[in-house]
């Protein structure tokens, strides 16, 4: 009985260790695509200021309430705009941030095209 | 032919760079303009309640700061100017402060504002999308965001405050 009962604490108390880490490991996640938006080009899981280290709470408290990261990104974008993301999305805002390297590639391509056609 | 395209193509990235890098206005524009308060609810410094219900009254700003912050000793000044070319309600945000030290701090400067919510824990910041402070927001009748100073309200930003004030006035 005694052992079954030891079982049972060890199960428990190892899901929730399991639980804590998951959670950890989705919010560092999290983190790294934020930006800390008082810091140069730094996300928030690498930055140490304030802010940041406030971002870094509130994130895994709004993981804990069983928020998503699609609604906890939502929230920081309406607040910090899209620039709080370190990877933009692909929007009319972003097109040229997006596609001027395609294009210059291309460009370049042709170029090189062109000079070997005419040697 | 070979050498127009690359003098065209060099010659309007240069361009895009000298527009852009010469772009005075650096200031991201906040996503909350023209949109409703977000959530507030803070306990004031005379233990009063600071919320939503606050807000759809009049037009007033609400100003982040602390007494750890310097530039909000210089904006201090500015805000009693403020008042008394245009006598409206400033609501200040205590970002990540102590209460001994404010208490200090306001003896010391005076205080401008009406009332003062304590956001110890720095949320009421993140939820008003606070980078640093000081920052302040122009809140019209509806509880409308109209405007946002990013950094120090000096002598430029009260014509500025002021013109939008008059306008929302009308």
């Amino acid at each position: 009985m005694k052992k079954f009962l030891i079982l049972i604490i060890i199960i428990f108390f190892s899901q929730n260790i399991f639980a804590d880490e998951n959670l950890e490991k989705k919010a560092r996640e999290i983190n790294k695509k934020i930006r800390c938006v008082v810091c140069q080009s730094q996300s928030i899981d690498d930055s140490d200021s304030i802010l940041a280290r406030d971002l870094r709470k509130l994130i895994k408290q709004k993981l804990e309430e069983g928020q998503s990261e699609k609604e906890i990104t939502n929230y920081l974008v309406e607040r910090y705009g899209e620039f709080i993301l370190l990877k933009p999305k692909f929007n009319p805002n972003t097109y040229i941030l997006w596609l001027t390297p395609i294009i210059i590639i291309l460009f370049g391509i042709f170029l090189i095209k062109g000079i070997f056609r005419k040697n | 032919m070979k050498y127009i395209t690359l003098i065209i193509v060099t010659a309007f990235i240069f361009i895009c760079l000298f527009f852009g890098l010469n772009k005075k206005d650096k200031t991201l524009n906040s996503p909350l303009l023209n949109k409703p308060i977000p959530e507030i609810n803070l306990v004031s410094l005379k233990n009063e309640k600071l919320n939503e219900t606050d807000f759809k009254k009049e037009i007033l700003l609400v100003n982040f700061f602390a007494s750890w912050c310097v530039p909000c000793i210089v904006e201090h000044d500015f805000l009693f100017e403020l008042k008394k070319q245009k006598p409206i309600k400033i609501y200040g945000i205590n970002y990540k402060d102590d209460i001994e030290n404010l208490e200090i701090w306001l003896e010391k400067l005076g205080n401008p504002y009406s009332k003062i919510g304590i956001d110890k824990t720095g949320i009421t910041g993140i939820n008003w999308g606070v980078n640093g402070i000081p920052e302040s927001f122009l809140i019209d009748k509806n509880g409308i965001i109209k405007h946002k100073i990013n950094g120090v309200i000096n002598e430029k930003q009260i014509k500025i405050l002021l013109t939008k004030i008059e306008s929302l006035e009308k």
